[in-house]
């Protein structure tokens, strides 16, 4: 009894010492990686926005050198729905939440490793078994084998030639076979000053589209966080006789019952206020919030930025095409103006920091929200937010002036505290160049917020449509 | 408590180990809540106070802890590493004449997936500079003691490697075209803390201290690429150091004490000062020097100090001797309260830590003797409950200007000891 009693003692020490090791290789925790981001300042680029317009796709010029792209289609075939391209068919897109070929003018229209051959953007090949089954080696790139156009995606065509599907685009200049259909892909126009929200448990956004000279205020509906669908497809603000052709810069504030959009005239004129019930119908009342009658306004006032922050609608403004951010208030209930401050309440220089932000010579486009008690002012602002460059010779270049996002916060409007360490959101391709970011919105969303912005390049001229940036985990 | 404790071990994710400066060494001092300064478990007296190293007898400990982590920032959990480690102990002690005693000690914790983790985090991130990532960090220590009637002390080291080195990369061209070539040139060097101990044992009552030294995982790596390619625009040399220490474990200070109103019942008390004031910063000091023949030469440092400030911990327990089935059987619980050594957040940097009850429950089983040898088992709990708190900052521009931290950590602890008397 006694030697079984030790020898399970023995047994038990022996078990012990094997499970103290064995316990080590149970499993691994990856290391985890950085997930909190600051929900208001720690904004990561990421893809932009797909705004959609009657099935087609918003570009911008500066992206559409040779016009709009039109496709001829087959009659008959119609596109599969989708929400995502991985819904799609090998060699398709998903654009506008239609899958369809992905249709070219030249390679730089395709990704990375793609040639651009029958006006459609294939994967580059030197022999058929660099292509994927059903495809064949065709002119360097990869074409999908066809009898019939059964098996071609939407926007191709069976070539009885060689047995390849092809595309073949159509515009004014071209027309498709009799019978065929001319769809537009693309539309070419200016997406500027964006605006989110929410209102009725839906996401809305409001956004000006440029073409040319002319522009009007849409609203769009946000599908998902990357694709906006424009509805209705006429403005929901146009410009009235005597306003240049162009109202826009749209910033909406949420009222009981009813949306209030504050808008600017085109040529800085004057800075109008507008009601909707239904979110779509806006009525325009007859005299402008805030025209431009002191020197500092420089004769131009627009971009307003409009939030509710301790009882009343405060309106920011840019004046002198950026020169100055002004500010107004306004009881919303009577739509009458309560106050307009005589001066400037943000300029250039408040964003202005030896090391970060450099240079700093415009500020455009307020978006104010209100968070904690404080009102949060996201801002373009145009400087130098890096240093200058030291070549091995030991000259200088000094950094690219472009347009950042930055932002200010006070809790009584009168004292301002801006980030820190320079802008919250700017882009650079690689170690020395530099991206526009202009026109900034923020919707806070649980735990992070999205900064919608209009991406430009360094010149803050050519702008290349909307971006999106997100903070929070 | 028990539904607590099973509500958690279902509610958060795992991790694995025990961290002596959290938790204590070995199940004895995480039952009581590490209030044991004055009577330790001999076989864990390296790490626990020094002094008791000199008890007659031959010890070996070999222990193994879990620990799960459940804390939250703004209700979101904090994706910390897993904590976890095997404890290995050894004492010898042998009486010399009638009123000397002479002995030593070593004890390891060894945790299960690294023996140091290196983490740097940007100034501005929230982190729990108490819990990550100095929990998953080696500890060696090896002492000396000797005790001479009711004086007892002891001495010795705590040893703990840093990280020094460079890192080549060499593209270049020769003539069979584009070639790479890298080293990698490491030094760990031993950085040693100070142990020292003493205690003075009046029968039913007695007192002890313990001094720790201050431990950390030092870093220095410097990485330089030479690139050096016909027709590249970027060919030149970019050389990157990172330094810092990271892991960081403060000096402590201990006064313990203890009473056994009776053979079954024995009190414990004690009070740990923690030099946190000390801590260097928990971001790295990152230099970088680019010289390429097109792009900006930069030399950049940021380095934030967290500004911590020092604590005091109460901590008591009490040990009941019971028998079961004729053998002694130990109940411990333990309490402690751990204030936070975070003060008020008002700038960049977010760190994150709260006031802290602490509960420990264990027991302990002599299993009899086996071929000479004494065997005997221990098991304990330790729960950590954070007292949610909110960092609201000056600047409502400020990274992270309001944020709540909380949450609990919840050990598992158990050890088998061998003695030979």
């Amino acid at each position: 009894m006694a030697v079984t009693l030790a020898c399970a003692r023995w047994v038990l020490v022996v078990s012990w010492l094997a499970w103290i090791p064995a316990c080590g290789a149970l499993g691994h925790d990856e290391p985890p990686g950085p997930v909190f981001r600051d929900a208001r300042t720690g904004f990561v680029d990421g893809p932009g926005i797909e705004v959609c317009m009657d099935g087609t796709r918003v570009v911008a010029p500066s992206r559409a050198a040779g016009g709009a792209l039109s496709f001829c289609v087959s009659p008959g075939v119609a596109s599969r729905t989708c929400d995502d391209t991985t819904e799609c068919a090998p060699g398709e897109r998903c654009v506008c939440g239609r899958c369809g070929t992905r249709p070219c003018r030249n390679a730089t229209e395709c990704d990375a490793g793609e040639v651009c051959v029958g006006n459609r953007c294939a994967s580059v090949c030197g022999s058929d078994t660099d292509c994927r089954a059903g495809e064949t080696c065709s002119a360097g790139g990869c074409a999908r084998r066809c009898s019939t156009q059964v098996d071609c995606a939407y926007g191709e065509k069976c070539s009885a030639l060689d047995g390849t599907c092809i595309v073949k685009l159509c515009g004014e200049a071209v027309s498709c076979n009799v019978g065929e259909p001319c769809a537009p892909l693309e539309r070419v126009a200016d997406l500027r000053e964006p605006h989110g929200m929410t209102w009725g448990g839906q996401a809305l956004a409001f956004v000006e589209i440029r073409d040319g000279s002319a522009c009007a205020v849409y609203r769009a509906r946000v599908v998902s966080l990357r694709r906006w669908e424009v509805d209705p497809l006429q403005p929901v603000l146009a410009p009235e006789n005597g306003e240049g052709g162009c109202v826009g810069a749209p910033s909406v504030v949420a009222e009981p019952g009813r949306l209030v959009m504050y808008a600017s005239r085109g040529d800085g004129s004057a800075i109008v206020r507008a009601s909707s019930v239904d979110g779509s119908t806006f009525l325009r009342e007859p005299t402008p919030v805030v025209t431009p009658t002191e020197d500092w306004q420089g004769g131009w006032v627009g971009a307003p930025g409009a939030a509710r922050f301790q009882g009343a609608t405060r309106l920011f403004y840019q004046a002198d095409r950026g020169r100055a951010i002004g500010l107004a208030s306004i009881d919303e209930a009577t739509g009458t103006l309560l106050d307009i401050r005589p001066t400037p309440v943000i300029s250039p220089s408040m964003l202005e920091d030896p090391l970060f932000w450099r240079g700093v010579q415009r500020v455009t486009s307020p978006f104010a929200v209100e968070r904690d008690g404080a009102l949060l002012l996201y801002v373009a602002a145009r400087g130098a937010e890096h240093s200058d460059a030291q070549v091995a010779a030991g000259g200088v270049y000094p950094a690219d002036v472009n347009d950042s996002i930055g932002l200010l916060a006070s809790r009584d409007l009168v004292a301002w505290d801006r980030f820190p360490t320079g802008p919250v959101l700017a882009r650079r391709t690689n170690l020395r160049t530099y991206l526009g970011e202009l026109e900034p919105a923020v919707m806070f969303l649980d735990g992070g917020a999205w900064l919608v912005y209009v991406g430009a390049d360094a010149s803050g001229v050519a702008t290349t449509g909307l971006g999106l940036a997100t903070s929070g985990p | 408590m028990l539904a607590g404790f099973a509500a958690m071990l279902a509610g958060t994710r795992t991790s694995r180990a025990t961290a002596p400066l959290l938790f204590g060494y070995g199940p004895q001092s995480t039952a009581l809540a590490q209030s044991d300064i004055e009577s330790p478990d001999p076989a864990a007296s390296a790490y626990t106070n020094p002094a008791s190293a000199c008890e007659p007898g031959t010890r070996l400990l070999a222990g193994h802890a879990y620990a799960w982590t459940d804390l939250t920032i703004d209700d979101r959990a904090m994706p910390l590493r897993g904590i976890a480690g095997t404890d290995l102990a050894f004492q010898l002690g042998r009486r010399i004449g009638r009123r000397w005693q002479l002995g030593g000690a070593v004890a390891a914790h060894l945790p299960d997936e690294s023996l140091a983790q290196i983490s740097f985090r940007p100034g501005s991130e929230p982190s729990f500079v108490r819990f990550e990532p100095s929990p998953q960090r080696a500890v060696a220590d090896a002492v000396l003691a000797a005790r001479y009637a009711a004086l007892s002390a002891g001495a010795g080291v705590s040893v703990l490697a840093d990280a020094r080195g460079d890192v080549g990369f060499l593209l270049g061209q020769d003539g069979n075209g584009t070639y790479a070539d890298g080293a990698t040139n490491v030094e760990l060097p031993y950085r040693l803390a100070p142990l020292v101990g003493v205690g003075v044992d009046l029968g039913p009552v007695g007192i002890a201290g313990r001094f720790r030294g201050a431990q950390a995982v030092g870093l220095d790596l410097a990485t330089r690429a030479d690139v050096s390619v016909t027709g590249n625009p970027l060919n030149g040399t970019t050389l990157v150091t990172v330094a810092g220490q990271s892991g960081y474990v403060p000096a402590t200070w201990d006064i313990g004490a203890r009473w056994n109103p009776s053979r079954e019942l024995r009190l414990t008390g004690a009070l740990q000062l923690a030099r946190w004031s000390r801590a260097p910063s928990n971001t790295a000091e990152v230099t970088m020097a680019v010289r390429l023949g097109l792009s900006p030469g930069q030399i950049e440092a940021r380095f934030v100090r967290p500004s911590l400030r020092d604590t005091v911990s109460p901590r008591c327990g009490v040990t009941w001797t019971a028998r079961l089935a004729d053998r002694p059987v130990d109940l411990r619980v333990g309490y402690a309260y751990s204030p936070s050594p975070v003060p008020e957040q008002t700038g960049l940097t977010s760190w994150a830590d709260a006031p802290a009850h602490i509960i420990g429950v264990g027991t302990g089983v002599e299993l009899g003797q086996a071929w000479g040898i004494a065997l005997r088992a221990d098991l304990a709990a330790q729960l950590w409950m954070l007292r949610e708190r909110t960092f609201d900052k000056p600047s409502e521009v400020l990274p992270f200007a309001h944020y709540r931290a909380g949450g609990r950590l919840f050990d598992l602890s158990a050890a088998m000891e061998a003695a030979w008397r």
